[in-house]
């Protein structure tokens, strides 16, 4: 059960860096007009390009089983919209099995906190 | 006499060397990816588009039963075999079959013949071979989201096959090639450096008598196979022309959304694709620099070099050049997939504007994905170990290799493959020889795992149990061309001069081995 876990760890643990560092964000809108939708991703309304705040808007909430996010505007109310219609700074990524890892099930550090393989610094290599 | 007979087979292994294509051209054909939006040269859905329908009606390859075939003849050219071992997963296995069935219902033309196999290989992009079969990675399945995900894959790779994509460029032909066949050159070598014609009873046969001096420099190069083979595979066998990247790309999602599935997860796909490559330069960059030192330094033991002044281009050139080829096209096409992706989207909101609101199945795959997390534990394990192995670090190879080891899967060549390179790099040779006796089906083997087995059997005279994993070896790779010239030896050795000779014949339809072939064939008959 114990090793269970752990390997679930390691699993979760393969979520490139990245996406624990930069705020997600709207990079380009697609589409002019753009499509407005309501939290169930039922269509709302339309807003042209230049009533939305300019791109690099930050992302506050996100739904990923409905693909939508959620932007606020500069009157301070938010909007939801299809990412299918937005390129964001954060997009779908693979786990290579060669980041970083946690290894506790077969070698504790001295400290008894979980040690790491470095295969982070293999994948770091540019 | 003897050095007489060791230069003519040098010089066959040399003269297959310089018969590859030469990697000039690379750059103008990479340009050729720079992918542009293909659906607004038609207008409509391109599943209708005449061409489409004119392949549905025309299936030139249809086999007797009437199914569509990609490639005559069931012989796979030894440079597009896959090149890792298939995993045994057989649930997964009739998952996938299931989705593909699905996506197939939407083709109107012939029924087609092709099978999903789960390869060994955390590279992220599925590829299909000459004579249909999709080769499915570990890496693919360990980060796809959701059914309509592997949907897309499967849809995009039989778009090649139906749209009869195989005959490439003549440059990526001459990568996959050459790149291929340097990688199997050593162990060619080393089979030929120790093969002389002798005198047997009246008759004139092939004798093979291994020596220690190539063995360690082997055992070297096959530590960084698995992983380069797999990068090699994800460079090369993935690498179309910009046509028809873009055709399959199209055909791809208009049989993916007949099948019900959300257009959307296309661009997911190949977003990851984007993610998997720019996560990949620097590995690829990394190995291939240390595989191409270990083959040059293996070049080197065989004297190889010595001789190339009877050649063209010394074989070290060759290989820099093969190499630099791989580094060049990986890092030019960085980008393409992400312009594939916004392509796709225009297309879609062309053609299929009520479908954009269909969200992925999330469910389904992740739920199959957890009740075989010890499948793919086990061979993320294996991965990691080779990983180890080619960063020199046996100690933690070994660890990470016993880890892999569960019921599910200790048995499958893949797993044993590990340990079995982790014992050799150990020098543990009978601890090394003995994880190949637990292999339970041959069949799932890479052709690095054969060829080493086979060497195995030949240098211990056991010429019947490497006949027997030769066969093996053609079935399951489609090809006869990786192991013949060993076949040959092993025939005669057990007295089956007949058929050795047959075997030779046989190997003059390969371009690769055709030089090696001939020498025997004429000093056989010179005699």
């Amino acid at each position: 059960m114990y090793r269970k876990s752990l390997k679930f760890l390691a699993f979760i643990c393969f979520i490139p860096c990245a996406f624990a560092t930069e705020p997600l964000k709207v990079v380009e809108y697609l589409t002019d007009p753009i499509e407005v939708l309501d939290a169930q991703a039922n269509f709302i309304s339309h807003k042209t390009q230049a009533e939305l705040p300019k791109p690099g808007v930050v992302v506050t909430q996100v739904n990923e089983d409905l693909d939508l996010v959620q932007i606020t505007l500069a009157d301070g109310s938010v909007i939801w919209i299809d990412k299918f219609n937005l390129k964001l700074n954060q997009e779908k990524a693979v786990k290579l099995p060669c980041t970083e890892l946690m290894t506790s099930t077969f070698k504790e550090s001295s400290d008894g906190t979980h040690g790491t393989m470095g295969f982070g610094q293999k994948c770091k290599r540019d | 006499m003897k050095s007489g007979i060791h230069l003519t087979v040098y010089t066959a292994v040399l003269l297959s060397l310089v018969a590859c294509k030469s990697v000039e051209g690379l750059r103008s054909s990479v340009t050729q990816f720079t992918t542009s939006e293909y659906h607004s040269s038609f207008d409509g859905k391109y599943i209708q588009h005449d061409e489409v329908k004119e392949l549905q009606k025309n299936a030139p390859q249809a086999t007797e039963s009437k199914q569509v075939i990609a490639f005559s003849g069931l012989n796979v050219p030894a440079e597009k075999i896959r090149q890792t071992s298939l995993v045994h997963a057989p649930e997964i296995n009739a998952y996938l079959t299931s989705v593909l069935d699905k996506i197939l219902a939407g083709w109107e033309g012939p029924p087609v013949k092709t099978k999903v196999y789960i390869t060994n290989s955390f590279t992220f992009g599925p590829f299909v071979d000459p004579v249909g079969n999709i080769y499915f990675p570990l890496g693919a399945l360990e980060n796809v989201e959701s059914e309509d995900e592997i949907a897309s894959l499967l849809a995009h790779e039989i778009s090649h096959v139906l749209l009869q994509h195989h005959q490439r460029t003549e440059v990526i032909e001459g990568h996959i090639e050459q790149t291929q066949f340097l990688a199997k050159t050593v162990m060619l070598a080393s089979v030929a450096k120790d093969t002389k014609v002798i005198k047997n009873a009246g008759n004139y046969d092939l004798d093979y008598k291994p020596s220690k001096s190539g063995e360690q420099t082997i055992m070297k190069s096959s530590v960084y196979s698995y992983l380069i083979s797999g990068l090699t595979e994800s460079v090369w066998n993935t690498a179309w022309a910009r046509n028809q990247e873009d055709q399959a790309d199209v055909l791809g999602l208009d049989l993916l959304v007949k099948a019900g599935y959300a257009p959307r997860s296309a661009g997911h796909t190949l977003q990851r694709l984007s993610s998997f490559q720019q996560q990949q330069d620097g590995i690829l960059d990394s190995y291939l620099s240390e595989k191409y030192e270990t083959l040059q330094t293996a070049f080197s033991t065989f004297d190889l070099d010595t001789l190339s002044a009877e050649l063209e281009t010394a074989p070290n050139e060759l290989l820099a050049s093969s190499f630099n080829a791989a580094k060049t096209f990986f890092e030019s096409t960085h980008l393409s997939p992400e312009k594939r992706d916004l392509a796709l989207r225009n297309y879609i909101r062309r053609e299929y504007q009520p479908e954009v609101r269909r969200r992925p199945n999330t469910k389904n795959w992740v739920e199959i994905r957890q009740q075989h997390e010890d499948l793919l534990g086990g061979y993320r394990y294996a991965y990691q170990a080779s990983m180890a192995l080619a960063d020199k670090d046996v100690a933690k190879a070994e660890q990470l290799a016993l880890l892999s080891l569960n019921q599910k899967v200790q048995n499958q060549p893949g797993i044993r493959e590990a340990l079995f390179n982790v014992y050799n790099q150990k020098g543990q040779r009978t601890k090394a020889e003995q994880q190949l006796s637990y292999v339970q089906d041959w069949t799932l083997a890479s052709p690095e795992l054969f060829a080493s087995a086979i060497k195995l059997h030949m240098d211990k005279a056991e010429y019947q149990r490497a006949l027997d994993l030769i066969g093996k070896a053609e079935t399951s790779l489609f090809s006869q061309e990786p192991f013949v010239v060993e076949k040959a030896i092993a025939l005669s050795k057990t007295g089956q001069r007949d058929k050795s000779v047959n075997a030779l014949q046989n190997c003059l339809q390969f371009e690769s081995k055709k030089h090696l072939c001939e020498s025997y064939l004429k000093q056989l008959s010179a005699t």
